[in-house]
Formats: structure tokens, sequence, C-alpha cells
């Protein structure tokens, strides 16, 4: 216990440790004259501990505590302070992991600008090319009509002539007007290059997901009954649930991360 | 050989961008276009074929386009070759690194086709002299 204990970084849990050891060995000497009352105020848990074991610890018991009881007692508070300890150890490294977060956001702010510019580029290069490819058609129907008429021969000469003047400027007009749909054929095509940017950042993004899964289920299996942690010590995992650097749980696949969530009964 | 008849072999692990690079070449004349998909995959096809000219991007699984550029100045027969980095890496020291490995051109992305037209004749100048 107290090896474990003195993995624990933090100064202030120590101190928390050392009063209740001091306290514990106060009325360790009290027990068998006036009967002990514990009382840790920092330490709700270990009440409910007291419960579960049907002593009452907001009165004095009612008879001389044994010092057996007192050990027992002991036990259990260390237990408590053991979990808490070891809890808020492993919280450091989810809010680790949790801080990538805040990136990640901006990450995906940034794919959903991106993604916004290139719609609101396709959509421009759009609504340009429309009125062109438009104006080209109409105008082709029109003259179209005209040829029609001069061939069932309702055109007089100079009806003709003006007939041939206007198609040879809509033609010459036309290579400026389907280069201009071009280039936005071109624009449109261009603005899908978010693509590529937008799905490395993707990418990153999965890793520190996977990242964050991965030290919430290291958290559940430290916490994890005896039982499961044994069950699944051999298929799921290389030693200690959290390997050497603390920073990863080496479960590796969903398959496996699935039945671990479901032996313990999430 | 014409300029246009130039053999290119695009490297970009997006298919998207392997895409827009090919309409992008064409449109400035370049109808010869071939793609890959690593730089793994661009060495095999650059030992199994010609070509004359390479497009890569730089951050791809398995062989990273600056891995890629590497082996093909390592290779006795592809070492001539030019290599245009078409790439999202605009740090400093990824252009130094390009630059050292013996890249013939730097195109930081996005990019417009003035862009790449202008850095591929830049190229191709070079390449005459």
């Amino acid at each position: 216990m107290t090896a474990n204990f003195s993995t624990e970084d933090s100064e202030d849990l120590e101190a928390l440790f050392d009063s209740i050891v001091a306290a514990n060995r106060e009325a360790d000497s009290q027990a068998g004259s006036a009967g002990a009352e514990f009382s840790f105020p920092l330490l709700r848990s270990d009440l409910s501990a007291d419960r579960e074991q049907g002593i009452p610890s907001s009165q004095p018991p009612a008879l001389p505590v044994q010092s057996s009881d007192v050990i027992n007692r002991i036990g259990l508070m260390t237990r408590t302070l053991h979990d808490a300890l070891r809890e808020l150890g492993l919280n450091k490294k989810i809010e680790k992991a949790a801080s990538s977060i805040p990136d990640a956001r901006d990450r995906l702010n940034y794919v959903a600008t991106l993604t916004q510019q290139a719609a609101e580029r396709v959509l421009n290069a759009t609504e340009a090319a429309q009125p062109l490819v438009e104006k080209m058609e109409v105008e082709a129907h029109r003259l179209s009509g005209q040829w029609q008429m001069l061939f069932e021969k309702q055109l007089d000469v100079e009806q003709f002539k003006d007939l041939a003047m206007q198609t040879h400027a809509f033609l010459h007009d036309m290579p400026k007007q389907t280069k201009a749909t071009h280039a936005y054929l071109m624009e449109i095509m261009m603005a899908q290059d978010f693509q590529d940017m937008t799905g490395q950042v993707i990418k990153k993004i999965i890793d520190v997901t996977e990242n964050v899964e991965q030290q919430l289920l290291a958290l559940l299996l430290e916490n994890a009954p005896a039982k499961v942690k044994a069950d699944s010590n051999p298929g799921l995992l290389n030693g200690p649930a959290v390997n050497p650097d603390g920073r990863r749980a080496v479960a590796n696949s969903q398959s496996r991360v699935d039945d671990l969530l479901e032996d313990l009964g999430f | 050989m014409g300029l246009q008849d130039t053999r290119f072999l695009v490297v970009d692990d997006f298919s998207t961008m392997r895409r827009i690079m090919r309409n992008l070449l064409k449109e400035l004349g370049f109808m010869n276009v071939q793609e890959a998909g690593d730089g793994v995959e661009a060495l095999d096809k650059l030992r199994a074929g010609t070509f004359d000219f390479v497009v890569s991007d730089w951050n791809m699984p398995n062989m990273t386009g600056i891995e890629l550029l590497q082996a093909i100045r390592a290779d006795a027969r592809l070492k001539h070759l030019p290599v245009l980095m078409v790439t999202a890496e605009a740090k400093r020291e990824n252009i130094i690194m390009a630059a050292q490995a013996g890249a013939s051109g730097y195109v930081v992305k996005p990019f417009t086709a003035a862009k790449l037209d202008e850095k591929l004749m830049k190229i191709f100048r070079t390449m005459q002299e």
C-alpha cells in the first residue's frame, strides 16, 4: 500500500494520507476506553464503506471497539484512499488526453471553414456559368428558327443578309463564351483541393479520439474488479493496463475493446 | 520530342488531388499523365516505365514524397528526372530539406493553375540550359 502510494505525485494527497494516519493512531490509543469516533470529513466514501459494514460512523459505537475492528476500519479507509488516489492519478492522464481536444476542435473548425469556402466557390462558379450557357442556348434557338424560316422561303434577301450577319456574330462570340464557362468549370475543380487538407486534418483528429478512448479504457481497467482484470489480461494486455510511460493502454482492437467494456458491465 | 509530349507521373495519396493535378496538366496542354498513390507505387512505376517528370505530394503513407525524392536521386537510372514537390508543408525547414534532397521545384498547396504553369516552365527552362 505504501509503495503504491509513493508512486502518486500529489503532495496534497500525501498530506491528507498522513493526517488520516495520525488521526488513526490517536483513535487507536483511545480505543478500549471511551470508544473511538472516527471522523474524516475529507473522505466521504469511507463513511459509506462503514455503512456497508454495518458500523454507524456518525455516532460512537455503543460498545468499546476491539482492536481488530480498528485494524479492519483502517484497512477499509486505506483502501478507499488508495482507490481515490489511483483514480486521481489516472484522471491526470485523462486530462492530458482531453487537453488535445481543444486542438481537435480547432482542427474541426478548420475543416468546417475549408469545406464551406469550397461549397461557396462551387456555387458562385455555377451561378456565374449558368447565365452564359443559357444565353448561348437561347441565341442558338433563335438563329436556328430564323434559318428554318429561310429554308421555308419565308425570308427576303435583306432578312437573309441580316441573319447571316447575326449568325457570324454569334459564332464569333462563341469561343469567348465557352472559354468563360470553361474557366468556371476549372474553378469548380480547383475548389475540390480542400479534400486533401481536410483529409489530413481528419486523420489527425481520429488519432486524438483513439488516444482519448485508450485513456478512458485504462481508467476503466484500473478500477475494474479483479476478476475482470484477470480475465482481460492475457489477450488484451501485455502486462499492466497502462504501459510504462503511462500514456496508452494496449487494448488494440475494436472487438477487444467491446469485449472489455462488456465485461465491465457497460 | 515536344514539351507537350512530356510523360508525367503524379504522386499523391488523395485521389481527388491526383485528379485535380491531372486536369490542371491537361489544361496546360500535357495529356500524358499517370498516377501513383504513394512513394512505393511511384518508384515501382518509375522503374518499370518511362517518365520525364515527377510531380509529388510530401505527406503520404508508406513512402513520403521526400523519401521518394531521395530514392530517385539515389537511382542511377532515375536521378536525372525533374521532381516538382506540390505540398501543404509550407514550413521553412521542409522547403530547405526538399531543396537539399534535390527537388526541382516546390509548390505550396493550395495553388492555382497559373502558379503550376509558372513552376513547370521554370523547370523546363532549367532543363534546356
